[in-house]
């Protein structure tokens, strides 16, 4: 977590993911979907769904709930797909992320930013850049980039919980 | 600035390295035709360009290194100094370094300090002495360039009237001649009873063809092979003497025609009897061709591979958009509709198939780096070779010609060092002191081929079965055709060869060229005949993105398989398996085993009630794949699946159909082998 007396101001999207308020730079977030026809790929990994057409390229689509660790739901109205390009291993990467719901675009002050605390926790502190707090809520700064580039064992709640 | 700077010097270096191969490219011709004034000029201009562009983009030292070249260069041209095969050889030392030293601005360590050194002095040396030596002269194989040599042809072609009945498409046919060369056609439609008797289904034009060529009657004749019964064919080879196949030629040789009723014996004389007018011209016109192959280099553009990535990405997106309109235009039924969406089709396929040809280059690209290789490995050891190339105008995708110079670079070192003989050997077997390797391409269906043929002693097909015997690959007296023997020389550290030298022979390398061939979805295949020599044959799609598929279906998906590997279809009917152990499928003749694609891909809706079996080739085997339908032919085009799947490489990856959905593409291969693996045994003796 860098703190910069320079950087002020960075613009968010909110979403949801089993209640739990998440926020991801706005940067990175290409466009959102409402869910659409998925092709699955034959002995994939569950969390990744499959595949989608997303204006001529075909994506990898990404449950997060699954990757999180959590149970598979049933899509509602709200059920979203955030296509985004992300840098992993530095290389960037077009995908779509499925979500509860997105929420609210938002912009933070990066000197409120707090950092994680690495014990005791719910989530691992690992794949958190931050939280942020206002006054009627709380947002989790999912580092996405670190998280998704985590081949293997990567649930989100930390073995102390 | 700073960053705009560096950008410069970027450009620079990609620059040079262009000039570099222009400058090699001379030099291997100056080689060749050590007068030509032409050459020497171009090789002292580049050195120039390179003079001024390093100094100004801060390379000092390539550009106080190219300095002494010019100087050099310079007495050349003002013939001062008489351009020798040593010199020449200093040239392409000089040129390897100049791209080490754009590499490195800095001479760091001293190993490389000695060559910078060394050759400067040995410039020096040829720049002092300011003598013509004769003798020297010699020693420089004055060879002229063999030019193929081009013949012109005459074709009519007289289809009769019902030849479109039988679905035969004249035109497809005359572009197919258009193909072999330089072409001129006129169509001549008689309607003799007029457009009241019309009968669309009729063909009443008749084809009068020009062509200048380098091909023989007999691949003419090829062309028109299944329509031999439907129409009259005269190919008449014409006087050999330049015939000027110029507008003013074409203009009056229309005329004629359209004026008279015109069979092949009047059009030959009237042609023949032109030619002999005509002599006069020649030389004005050699002189515009020239001309024109100026303008031809000048009017390319460099565009970095992303951008048409990018452009092939929208391509592609409207490919897909005009797909979901053809989908509507065919439910709404109107009219109008359907018209727009034909004519959004046609446009489309022209803008596609365009921007795939952007992608493409000739081989003529890569050709530079073989022409040195063979030079380097002709002295090194002591084999006199010539080397030619054929067809270095067919082309290739930009990605799969650079993946495939480094196995093309093996074969050809394999052909000089194992293949061609050295000299006394050869005069002894009754051969030309000379050998020949000869790298020929040309196009087959919708791929490549590229071959590379030496005419050394071949391969021992005994000498592979021993080694294979010898390496427990291969029982003693079992039967094996002579193709699966020569296939041994793929698997990895395989080798003959009594003594390792420095060129090849270790072993390592030929299972390397079939991995990049195959990765490349090609195919590598040898004939080789003992004393005769051996031809090694790349069979490499034209571009990695197209491919033919057929499209099936499977659960609520679809998938494609590359055509390439379909063999046949069938309707799996398990009557027919019954009483077979391990998924044998019987087809009248054989059995082959089969993989039931759904249990394989753990798919779990329903299967069809007549369930159909694919059968594919797989490493010279057949397998069947039990889906639920056949859908049919489809274009595809490959779309990568990016690296969040790449454990799933049996999918080489996706395809957009026309209503949006994704229909996965099977790598075939690979799919097999994650098969046997997940089986492991029951399978393996089939894999």
């Amino acid at each position: 977590m860098e703190i910069n007396e320079n950087s002020v101001v960075r613009t968010v999207l909110t979403y949801k993911v089993n209640d739990e308020l998440f926020a991801i730079d706005v940067i990175n977030v290409i466009s959102i979907l409402e869910v659409c026809p998925v092709t699955k790929v034959p002995m994939a990994p569950p969390y990744i769904k499959g595949l989608i057409n997303h204006s001529g390229n075909i994506l990898p689509l990404i449950d997060l709930r699954i990757r999180f660790g959590l149970p598979e739901k049933n899509i509602t109205n709200d059920t979203c797909i955030i296509v985004l390009k992300i840098k992993i291993d530095n290389e960037l990467v077009s995908l779509g992320v499925q979500v509860d719901s997105v929420q609210d675009i938002f912009e933070i002050d990066t000197q409120k930013i707090e950092s994680y605390p690495s014990v005791g926790t719910k989530y691992n502190s690992k794949f958190i850049s931050g939280v942020y707090k206002t006054e009627n809520m709380l947002l989790i700064l999912l580092d996405l980039e670190k998280f998704l580039s985590n081949e293997k064992n990567v649930l989100l709640q930390s073995t102390v919980s | 600035m700073d960053q705009y700077i560096d950008q410069f010097k970027e450009k620079f270096i990609e620059e040079a390295s262009d000039i570099l191969q222009e400058l090699e490219k001379s030099l291997l011709l100056l080689e060749k035709n050590p007068k030509s004034k032409d050459l020497i000029d171009s090789v002292f201009r580049a050195m120039h360009t390179l003079k001024g562009g390093g100094a100004m983009f801060g390379f000092k030292l390539v550009s106080s290194f190219t300095h002494h070249f010019e100087n050099l260069f310079d007495l050349i041209r003002k013939e001062n100094l008489t351009l020798t095969s040593d010199i020449i050889n200093l040239t392409f030392d000089s040129i390897d370094h100049i791209k080490i030293l754009l590499k490195n601005n800095e001479i760091l360590d001293d190993k490389l300090k000695n060559i910078h050194e060394n050759i400067i002095n040995r410039i020096e040396e040829y720049s002092n002495v300011p003598k013509k030596d004769s003798n020297i002269e010699n020693k420089i194989i004055n060879e002229e360039l063999n030019r193929k040599k081009e013949t012109i042809f005459f074709i009519g072609f007289y289809p009769n009237e019902n030849i479109l009945l039988n679905g035969s498409n004249p035109f497809y046919l005359i572009e197919d001649v258009c193909k072999l060369g330089q072409t001129y056609v006129i169509g001549k439609t008689s309607l003799e009873n007029g457009y009241d008797n019309y009968n669309p289904e009729l063909c009443y034009t008749k084809w009068y063809i020009i062509l200048r060529t380098e091909k023989s009657v007999t691949e003419i004749q090829e062309i028109f092979l299944f329509v031999e019964d439907e129409c009259n064919l005269d190919i008449v080879l014409l006087d050999n003497a330049q015939l000027q196949l110029n507008n003013t030629f074409f203009d009056k040789f229309k005329s004629f025609v359209n004026k008279n009723d015109c069979n092949t014996e009047r059009l030959v004389e009237y042609i023949n009897n032109t030619i002999k007018d005509n002599n006069g011209n020649e030389i004005i016109d050699v002189k515009q061709k020239n001309e024109n192959s100026n303008l031809d280099s000048l009017s390319t553009i460099r565009v970095s591979s992303a951008k048409l990535d990018e452009l092939m990405n929208v391509v592609s997106e409207i490919v897909s958009i005009q797909g979901k309109l053809a989908l509507f235009a065919e439910k709404e039924g109107n009219e109008k509709v359907k018209i727009i969406n034909e004519e959004l089709e046609k446009t489309t396929k022209q803008l596609r198939d365009n921007v795939f040809n952007i992608r493409l280059v000739p081989l003529s690209t890569i050709l530079i780096r073989f022409n040195r290789l063979i030079r380097e490995l002709s002295s090194e050891t002591g084999k006199e070779i010539d080397f030619i190339a054929e067809g270095t105008d067919t082309e290739l995708d930009k990605n799969s010609i650079e993946l495939l110079v480094d196995p093309i670079m093996h074969l050809i070192r394999n052909a000089v060092d194992h293949g061609i003989e050295d000299k006394n050997t050869r005069l002894l077997a009754g051969k030309p002191q000379k050998g020949i390797i000869k790298l020929k391409a040309f196009y087959s269906g919708s791929n490549v081929c590229i071959q590379i043929i030496d005419d050394g002693k071949g391969i021992s097909v005994e000498l592979i079965k021993d080694k294979a015997i010898e390496l427990g690959l291969l029982k003693k007296g079992e039967k094996v055709s002579e193709k699966e023997i020569l296939d041994f020389i793929f698997l990895p550290g395989f080798t003959t060869a009594q003594k390792v030298s420095n060129i090849s022979g270790r072993g390592v390398g030929m299972d390397v060229v079939k991995k990049k061939v195959t990765d490349l979805r090609g195919d590598i295949g040898i004939l080789t005949q003992p004393g005769q020599g051996t031809t090694f044959t790349l069979t490499i799609p034209i571009t990695l993105s197209i491919i033919e598929g057929l499209l099936f279906s499977l659960g609520q998906q679809l998938f494609i398989l590359p055509m390439a590997v379909v063999d046949k279809c069938y309707i799996f009917d398990k009557e027919l398996t019954k009483g077979t152990l391990n998924n044998l499928f019987y087809n009248g003749t054989k059995y082959i085993p089969y993989i039931d694609l759904h249990d394989f891909f753990d798919i779990k809706s329903n299967r069809a009630e007549v369930q159909e079996l694919i059968v594919v080739g797989f490493d010279n085997q057949k397998v069947g794949l039990v889906i639920d339908k056949v859908v049919g032919g489809h274009q595809v085009v490959l779309k990568p699946l990016g690296k969040f799947l790449r454990e799933q490489d049996f999918i080489s990856g996706g395809s957009i159909l026309g209503d949006g959905s994704i229909a996965l593409v099977i790598d075939i291969n690979k799919m097999i082998r994650k098969f046997s693996e997940s089986i492991s045994g029951s399978m393996a003796q089939i894999v």
